[in-house]
């Protein structure tokens, strides 16, 4: 926790935090994860990314998985699942598991 | 019935198979009442359901409306459990044992989505001889008793629950037993605490609740006489445990029968589906249907939908098998501690005028 990660260039997989209270609204994911003092209110992509990375996961099979959640619609781009899981990592709830490539290099 | 009634009615049956008709959009002031009494009952996921699934019909505000509603309580519902989990913990690690009780046992075992399932505070169940502890495990934990209690160890051996409150407005009610007055003290808690409970994970953490059969009871418990009428919310948790659990009705049955509480999940199986209207009628609908309460049933109800302690408590001194247990439950009411009668502006003197003239108007209007 606390490493900067470069999900773009990292070759590593991410999991959703198991210690986090959720409950779903029409105005996106309310998230509470139990060390933090304060809830978080998810974008629905955001909260769709998370939902999906409860099993572990690369970036290619995240965006697999985001794709059959839109079943013919428009799926988002790579770029806007890679920038919403940054986002997801810099708010602590997503954790990188298992060996990063990139972060190995680095 | 009011179009808002029966709105509210609509959207507490939402996703069940149930006779009300879907509801065309309310007024402004029939809304706004709506909104009050979705949050009083606890509502606000299930409105936002119902808009989805078309049982009611709202305006776009409405709709909005309704969705701000819901987030607010989920904030405040997602703040709980995250209370709930250290608390549990904090209780486990000092080897207390307990039982998670309503909102968020319901939420969680019933219910597809807890986010249908909205609650305002916590409930927590104690073996009464672990009372003290917890009450102070509970104290280390930042909670403080609302009201000072009756007298010491009263609670611990008759009561039905201790309100607690942090500096942040969290409430916890750490119960002994499920309701207050003469049922509850025929409740076994220790019966409650044996059985194995159903499966509730909150944040990776298993927390010990209820079996769906003693979570049943006792929203019977609630519906049936604790609050008359009952808060809609109730209602749908005996219907969403009896329709979309494998809730078993005969261990309900028995267990209801060792507690002596047939009376009550016959009155709260019918409250809630007559007020559901709902098609679906399960064995358990026609048992309470033709269930016949006794004249002791019928007293102990009346006993609570009088109003006030003492009809109250005079039903209970029935409930008590052993004359030193009437003696000290007696005695405990009739001579409160200084700190409680200062909290309710009470002298000793006004406290027992009082109870007596309470007492004399509920005997007078016995059925």
């Amino acid at each position: 926790m606390g490493r900067a990660v470069d999900p773009s260039r990292a070759a590593g997989r991410f999991a959703a935090r198991p210690d986090v209270i959720t409950r779903t609204t029409s105005r996106g994911l309310v998230v509470w994860p139990l060390d933090e003092a304060a809830p978080m209110l998810l974008s629905p992509l955001a909260a769709l990314v998370w939902e999906q990375l409860d099993v572990p996961a690369d970036l290619d099979t995240l965006a697999t998985r985001v794709r059959h959640r839109f079943e013919g619609g428009t799926a988002p781009d790579r770029a806007r699942i890679t920038s919403a899981v940054e986002h997801l990592v810099s708010q602590r709830l997503l954790e990188p598991v298992g060996p990063s490539s990139a972060r190995r290099e680095g | 019935m009011t179009a808002t009634t029966a709105t509210l009615a609509a959207v507490t049956a939402t996703g069940l198979a149930s006779r009300h008709p879907a509801m065309d959009p309310l007024d402004p002031p029939s809304w706004s009442h709506l909104c009050h009494l979705v949050a009083h009952h606890r509502l606000q996921g299930l409105l936002v359901a119902a808009i989805q699934q078309g049982d009611i019909a709202v305006t776009a505000e409405q709709a909005d409306a309704a969705a701000e509603l819901h987030l607010e309580a989920m904030v405040h519902a997602v703040g709980l459990e995250r209370e709930l989990v250290r608390l549990s913990l904090r209780l486990r690690g000092v080897g207390i044992q307990h039982r998670v009780l309503k909102g968020p046992a319901v939420a969680h075992t019933a219910y597809a989505d807890p986010a249908l399932r909205v609650f305002g505070d916590l409930d927590l169940l104690v073996d009464g001889a672990d009372m003290d502890r917890a009450l102070a495990e509970l104290s280390r934990a930042g909670y403080r008793p609302t009201q000072p209690r009756l007298r010491p160890g009263f609670d611990a051996e008759f009561g039905k629950s201790v309100s607690l409150a942090n500096d942040e407005g969290l409430e916890v009610d750490l119960h002994r037993t499920l309701v207050m007055g003469p049922y509850g003290l025929l409740v076994d808690e220790s019966e409650l605490l044996a059985v194995g409970s159903a499966p509730l994970r909150i944040a990776g953490h298993q927390l010990p609740t209820l079996s769906l059969e003693q979570l049943f009871l006792h929203a019977c418990y609630t519906a049936g006489i604790a609050d008359i009428p009952a808060r809609w919310v109730t209602l749908r948790d005996l219907a969403q445990l009896l329709l979309t659990t494998d809730v078993d009705t005969r261990a309900v049955r028995d267990l209801a029968g060792r507690f002596d509480a047939h009376a009550l999940v016959a009155w709260a199986v019918i409250e809630a589906w007559d007020r559901l209207a709902l098609a679906d009628s399960p064995p358990l609908v026609a048992w309470a249907r033709r269930h016949q309460p006794s004249p002791r049933d019928l007293r102990w109800r009346h006993a609570h939908t009088t109003g006030g302690y003492a009809p109250l408590a005079w039903a209970s001194l029935s409930a008590l098998p052993r004359l030193r247990d009437r003696v000290r439950f007696a005695r405990a009411l009739l001579a409160p501690s200084r700190s409680f009668l200062r909290a309710r502006d009470e002298t000793r003197m006004s406290w027992a005028l009082r109870g007596a003239r309470t007492l004399r108007r509920a005997s007078g209007a016995t059925p």
